[in-house]
Order: structure tokens, then sequence, then C-alpha cells
């Protein structure tokens, strides 16, 4: 019941900001064309082997239902604004088993919900043969044990008559981490709320035309977390018992990345990435990703279909056991040494125009994705996209 | 780490002095299919669950911020 009121919270909340958003830009709405995209997307992970999970069963099963819905507004030629509404409603096992908010330890799995928005607007300049790019976003976003107020800045121009652009952005996340200090007696622990966790993260990014059929992409990123920086549910086993996590209060992460995009023909692409990831953890990870391409109609349908591996070594504060108490210690699976094998499926049609209360609607287009991945510690994850977008 | 810098500097410099294609030769670079990022919007959850279910970040904007998603 008390998740059905809260749901029902949630839900008018996004009604008064739709609300709000389209009186703000009523006038502005009428000028211009508007797209609109909802993604619906539904998301299942399972594993048996989560040494971190509080009661022990190892469990790390979730279901996430969470819907997207992306609007764009060309104000004129060269503005745009644009907004993003996200909210999640999931249940977890592990995070209801020590959790005197959800309910005490062993209570069966309830729901949570997050709902999040983000607005911006961006500007284009010609520049002779060429163009600038500017733009910014805010965003809030909020669930029972998380808080954020963020912000982003992006800049790019092209050069050498829009064959190469060269972009740089900028994310200031100023968020609220809620944790358990104090697990010795796990049915009367409470979590400690506003703890402090800010995230900057600043990348580089360029693009090259190579020839006709060839694009290239290359992506420096750099973030540094300061803060709380361990997880909710977290715990860890020391000599059988078990602890919080406990984490260093500042994590530097470096990445770089490149893309390559080849068309095969007139009707189909490859599309191929790499990444190598390293941390003040000492992560180290590289990614690979192939995607193949193709139109089913050409420019009417296409499908992506893509296989994509993950390799990370263990960061030096992890174990599935501690023996006696270290200064930082973490069980957390997802920063343990494993390979990781995702592939999916990607099918996205194009519908004809059509009225829909009066109003045209252009440009229609449905999409379905499937993607499944597994890793070599125990964990699977599989989800199920699809979208709906047109311009009116 | 600078080698990897520099490697990457040079790899900057290198495209950045390739032969121009035109804009009206450019028929086959705006289909869809040949988009750095063909479906962004789903790209969004995709990049999301990977920067909270992997420990790597980066060639995205997902960079862990903004959910308590572990």
């Amino acid at each position: 019941m008390g998740v059905t009121k809260k749901t029902i919270k949630v839900l008018h909340t996004i009604l008064l900001f739709t609300l709000a958003l389209q009186n703000t830009f009523a006038e502005m709405m009428a000028k211009g064309r508007t797209k609109l995209k909802t993604v619906f997307n539904l998301y299942h992970q399972n594993s048996n082997d989560g040494n971190q999970v509080a009661d022990n069963s190892g469990r790390e099963e979730t279901n996430v239902i969470e819907p997207m819905v992306f609007i764009e507004h060309q104000i004129n030629e060269d503005t745009a604004i644009n907004g993003k509404i996200v909210f999640d409603a999931w249940t977890a096992a592990s995070d209801t088993k020590l959790d005197n908010y959800t309910g005490a330890s062993g209570t069966p799995i309830m729901g949570q919900n997050r709902i999040s928005a983000n607005l911006g607007a961006r500007q284009e300049k010609k520049a002779g043969k060429n163009v600038w790019n500017y733009g910014f976003d805010i965003g809030f976003s909020s669930e029972y044990d998380y808080k954020s107020l963020n912000g982003t800045l992006s800049a790019s121009r092209s050069f050498a008559n829009d064959n190469f652009t060269l972009g740089a952005s900028f994310q200031y996340y100023n968020d609220e981490v809620s944790l358990f200090k104090d697990i010795s007696n796990p049915s009367a622990a409470n979590i400690t709320t506003g703890l402090s966790r800010k995230i900057m993260a600043t990348s580089i990014t360029a693009s090259q035309i190579l020839t006709v059929k060839d694009i290239i992409q290359f992506d420096a990123t750099f973030a540094r977390s300061n803060g709380y920086l361990e997880s909710t549910a977290n715990t860890v086993s020391v000599a059988g018992v078990r602890q919080v996590e406990v984490l260093p209060e500042t994590r530097s992460r470096y990445a770089l990345s490149s893309k390559w995009v080849h068309g095969l023909s007139k009707l189909s692409a490859l599309n191929l990435s790499y990444r190598y990831y390293w941390d003040q953890w000492d992560i180290n990870a590289h990614t690979i990703r192939g995607a193949y391409l193709f139109d089913i109609e050409e420019d009417e349908s296409f499908m992506e279909v893509f296989a994509r591996i993950h390799k990370q070594n263990e960061t030096k504060y992890y174990k599935g056991r501690f023996a006696s108490a270290e200064t930082f210690m973490t069980s957390d699976s997802d920063m343990a040494g494993y390979e990781s094998y995702e592939s999916g499926i990607f099918y996205e049609s194009t519908r004809a125009d059509f009225k829909c209360f009066g109003v045209e609607l252009e440009d229609v287009t449905w999409s379905h994705s499937l993607v499944y991945s597994t890793r070599t510690n125990g964990m699977r994850y599989g989800y199920y996209q699809t979208g709906f977008g047109f311009k009116f | 780490m600078p080698i990897k810098s520099l490697t990457f500097i040079f790899l900057m410099s290198l495209v950045s002095g390739c032969a121009n294609v035109d804009q009206i030769d450019r028929g086959i670079l705006a289909k869809k299919i040949m988009q750095l990022d063909p479906h962004p919007e789903e790209s969004a959850f995709r990049n999301e669950v990977r920067s909270f279910r992997e420990s790597a970040i980066g060639g995205s904007s997902a960079v862990g911020g903004g959910c308590g998603c572990n």
C-alpha cells in the first residue's frame, strides 16, 4: 500500500513537471518543431555469488522497470531546448535484507523507485563552413537512499569544412548518499542520510570523417569522485562477521576510447569500438565492441547485431572474505576481476505519418532491443527496450 | 601513462590532417546505420547500466553519478 501511494505521488510529480514544462514553453513550442521519444526499459539481473549481500544469501536479483521520456524542441534554426524524465521502479533482493527504511532484515522483497529529470538547451553557430555547438543541462534525481543535483556544460567546433570536430564537456554531480554505519545488530540498523558524494567528470572528444564511408572518433575521459563512495547495501565478511564496506574518499578514473564506423556498402556498416580504463583503485579494464548494422528497407528500417567483451581486474580493496579488518574493504562483485560477455540485437522501423488527437505526427519510429550479458563471476543480466518516437 | 597520452595526441594530430569529404558526398555518412551512435536514447539506459554494473566508465556521458544504482 505504501509503495502504491509512493508511486502515485511520483506519477503526480511527473504530471506536474510535464504541465509546468508545457506552460513554460507553450509559446515557444508553437513556433517550431518538437521531437518526442519514449523508451521503456525492462531489466533483470540475477546471481547467487554476491559476496557483499548482507544476509549471506549471495542473491543479487534485481528487476527494474524504467520508462524514459526525451523531448527536444527546436525554437529556431539555431537553438533547441531539451528535457528528459526518467522513472525507475525496482525490486532488489539485497536492498531489503538490511534496511530499516523498507523493512527489517529478512522482510519480503519490496518495491522502490527513483525519479530524475533533466532540462537543457543547445545552440549552433555557423563559422564559415564550420559549426560551433554549445549547450548546458541541469538535472536532479531522487530515491530513498540517493539524491542528486547535477549539471553539464558542453561545446564543440568543427574544422576543415565540417570534417573534423573537436568537443569538450564538463559534468558535475552534487550527490547525497545514505549508508548504514553500524550493522552489528542488523535488524536494528539505521541508515544515515545526507552523506556527501561529489563527482566531477570532463571529456574531450574528436571525430574525423576519413572517407565517404568512414568516420572515426577518439575520446578521453577523466572523472574524480569525492566523499562517501560506498554503496548502501554493500557489506563484507570479516572473520565471519558482517561489517559495512569501507572505501577511500577519493577515486580518480581515466579512460581512452576510440570508435570506427565503416560502411561496407550503401546498406550495411560496421561499428567497432575499444576502450581502455584505469583508476586510482588499481582497476584496469579493456572493453571491445563490434556491431553489424544493415538496412532492411532502405532508410525505413534497420537492424543492429552486436557483441561486447569487457575484461577487468579486481580493485586492490577487494576480497571475497576478509580474515581481519583492513583500512579499506569491499566484496562488491562489480569491483571483482571478471570478464563480461554481452550480445544484443536492435531493430528500428519508420512508420507512416498519422494524426493523433488532431496533431500530425511525422517521422514516426518504433524500436525494439534485446540485450543479454553474462559475467565470469556469476552475474547475469538482460534487458528489453522498446522505443516510440515522432516529430510534431 | 605518458606513453598513452602521447599515443592519443599522436592519433589526434594524425586524423586532423585527413583529406576532406565535401558535404555533397556525405550521403552514406548521413544514414542512420553510419552514425557513431545510431540509437542515442536507448544508449542512455545501456551506458547507465554498464557504468554501474562494471567498474569502468568512459566513452559515454554516464560517469556513475546521479543514481544509487549499485
